[in-house]
């Protein structure tokens, strides 16, 4: 494989380069999103998003070169790429009855189509966990399904901070994250642009959740699906 | 799984028969062992020695395989899943795994050499997510020792093409791989903005399209607008590979991979030339089996051989039965009436569908985005067809999207005009 080689991703606000060993870096983090989320090894995960979204082309080294193991790899699960137009968010229903899903992933933008077309459908959602991601620039509060997840999602940053099962705050994992002396913004400590949080979501370094207790940790304001 | 031969599309027509034949009975035993549909299907048959034994395999359709009970394949190793688009009913799921991927890049990359892709380039190309095809774009890519470039967004969303225009100016590639209908979105983007396409598309030595059937007036449309050669690439979720070459006389069937046949509706192989039912079987015993699947295209081979060199048939894909319309007794094809259309240098490229009327089965209509224009297109359309009443429904300004769908039913459009 060429090393040197290089994958190129367009973003909402400019291009995210990325190399072999960076991108199994970041499968490696998604997985452990999920785990942290609740989603368990062997999961079939639909995945209502962009193909340059690090959510779906981390899905799988099946869909990504250089990749060697994706989230379904490293899950011993699957991925299904579901995009986040409202064409294709429309054949949900109808995958749904064929596929059993134990967690979709969707893009806070799709959520509206997607209940809507489920609604029509008479297709319920009960029993799959419902994975919102959301960027920081959103200031209205992030749909929460009664058994969902959040996720902020900052692809410039390749900021993935999932909301925790255990503790129900957002992880920003130290591993993989650092604040800025001022708390206010957070930067990948391996590539990555510096992400600006909003002065709502000010990390806190309150320890004591097992699943990450050197985490940084942000409570997040939800509001029902609607 | 055996390598396939570099040289294999070089091989005569007995060669490559031998060779397929031998690896049905891998792929039927594969099918067996991971589809309850195909066990019930096919019951106790034995698995295919000879030809004949292949074609006394009953042909299978999309609604068969979702309506059976089984459920999906079983399959551990598969972890990619995709859907078709739903354009003829539900959509179908099927799985793609390590040995199907790897079994298609071979293909992949032999069309993109075909189209010009040399070690180096930077290749703007589809989206993983997007389609079992565009996910093996990126591995043939990275094997030719290219650069895989994406573009935020989606194909499926017109207001996608900024992102599509942002990426072009940025990383500048040589080579691009989309879809008709997006490219032309694009071509409106850049028309709107003053954007001259042709320097947006400056560097770019080859565009390659898959998805829509390209029609010779909007090959040469796109060839002139972009400034660069157009491939037409094409291929299907269930396993079907195309790509052309640069003699651009029709798309090279990667035969290494499938086994296409052409069909009239008793199932007899059609002579090459006319148009017969386009039935896929996937010749690589991975992900999800596809055994003589009626894929419910329409489709002609390309008769006699190709100039360049390459002994692999060729393949127009011309229509599918739901873009198709019988008017006064003559079946009448969304491709066909593109075909005319963009003829007509004031017409080309336009957003056209098909309105299937059942008020009024004898006139052909057509829903055409835009202000009235072109030369007498009304006049053009009953002539070719040899119709009596042909109505054309201009858009004007109201919205077009170019989607993958040719008909539209009239009660849908009174509907869609009515909100």
């Amino acid at each position: 494989m060429p090393n040197e080689i290089t994958l190129s991703f367009g973003l909402p606000d400019g291009r995210l380069d990325l190399r072999a060993a960076d991108l199994d870096h970041w499968a490696e983090h998604l997985a452990w999103c999920c785990t942290i989320m609740g989603i368990a090894p062997g999961a079939t995960i639909g995945v209502i998003d962009f193909g340059t979204s690090p959510i779906a082309f981390l899905g799988s080294a099946l869909l990504t070169p250089m990749l060697e193991a994706g989230l379904a790899e490293r899950l011993r699960g699957r991925v299904i790429c579901l995009d986040a137009s409202r064409e294709r968010v429309a054949l949900v229903p109808s995958i749904l009855k064929q596929v059993a899903f134990d967690a979709l992933c969707v893009r806070a933008e799709a959520v509206p189509a997607l209940i809507t077309y489920c609604r029509e459908a008479e297709q319920p959602l009960d029993g799959i966990t419902i994975i919102t991601t959301f960027g920081l620039e959103r200031r209205d509060p992030v749909a929460a399904f009664p058994r969902g997840r959040r996720m902020a999602l900052a692809e410039a940053g390749m900021l993935m901070a999932p909301e925790c099962a255990v503790c129900g705050q957002m992880h920003l994992r130290h591993s993989h994250y650092d604040q800025t002396p001022d708390g206010g913004a957070v930067v990948a400590r391996r590539g990555g642009a510096l992400v600006a949080l909003p002065a709502d979501m000010a990390p806190d370094l309150a320890p004591g959740c097992p699943a990450g207790p050197e985490d940084w940790r942000i409570a997040i304001a939800g509001k029902d699906a609607p | 799984m055996t390598p396939v031969p570099a040289d294999f599309d070089r091989w005569d027509n007995a060669r490559r028969r031998d060779w397929q034949l031998a690896r049905i009975a891998g792929v039927v035993a594969h099918a067996r062992a991971t589809s309850a549909f195909y066990r019930d299907t096919w019951g106790d048959a034995a698995a295919p020695a000879t030809w004949d034994d292949l074609r006394a395999l009953p042909i299978v359709t999309k609604n068969m395989m979702i309506r059976h009970a089984g459920g999906q394949p079983q399959l551990e190793a598969a972890r990619v899943g995709f859907s078709t688009r739903g354009t003829s009913g539900n959509p179908l799921v099927l799985w793609l795994d390590p040995a199907e991927t790897a079994a298609y890049v071979a293909p992949t990359l032999r069309g993109f050499i075909w189209a010009g892709l040399q070690p180096g380039d930077r290749a703007l190309i589809l989206s993983p997510s997007w389609h079992r095809l565009a996910a093996m774009e990126g591995h043939a890519v990275v094997g030719r020792g290219a650069q895989p470039c994406y573009f935020w967004g989606t194909l499926s969303d017109p207001a996608h093409a900024a992102p599509f225009v942002d990426a072009l100016l940025d990383v500048r590639p040589a080579f691009v791989t989309s879809t008709p209908p997006f490219i032309l979105n694009v071509l409106k983007y850049c028309a709107d903005r003053g954007i001259d396409p042709r320097a947006a598309f400056a560097p770019v030595r080859s565009v390659v399209l898959a998805g829509l059937a390209l029609t010779p007036g909007l090959r040469r449309h796109l060839t002139d607008r972009l400034g660069a050669e157009v491939f037409e690439r094409g291929g299907t979720q269930e396993g079907a590979a195309l790509d052309e070459c640069g003699h651009h006389s029709g798309m090279h069937v990667h035969e290494d991979v499938c086994l296409i046949e052409v069909l009239d509706k008793q199932g007899n192989p059609v002579p090459d030339g006319a148009p017969g039912r386009l039935v896929i079987t996937k010749l690589v015993a991975a992900g999800s089996p596809f055994v003589r699947y009626d894929t419910g295209d329409t489709a002609a081979f390309v008769p006699g051989t190709c100039a360049c060199g390459s002994c692999l048939p060729r393949l127009r894909i011309l229509a599918r039965p739901e873009s198709t319309m019988m008017i006064e007794g003559r079946p009448v094809t969304g491709y066909a009436v593109r075909a005319i259309l963009d003829e007509d240098p004031g017409l080309v490229g336009r957003v056209s569908l098909l309105v299937r009327d059942t008020e009024a089965k004898s006139r052909l209509r057509i829903l055409i985005e835009g202000a009235p224009g072109g030369d007498d297109p009304e006049g053009v359309l009953r002539r070719a067809f040899g119709l009596s009443d042909v109505q054309i429904d201009w858009m004007g300004g109201a919205g077009l999207a170019w989607g993958f769908r040719q008909v539209i039913d009239a009660r849908e459009l009174s509907q869609r005009r009515a909100t």
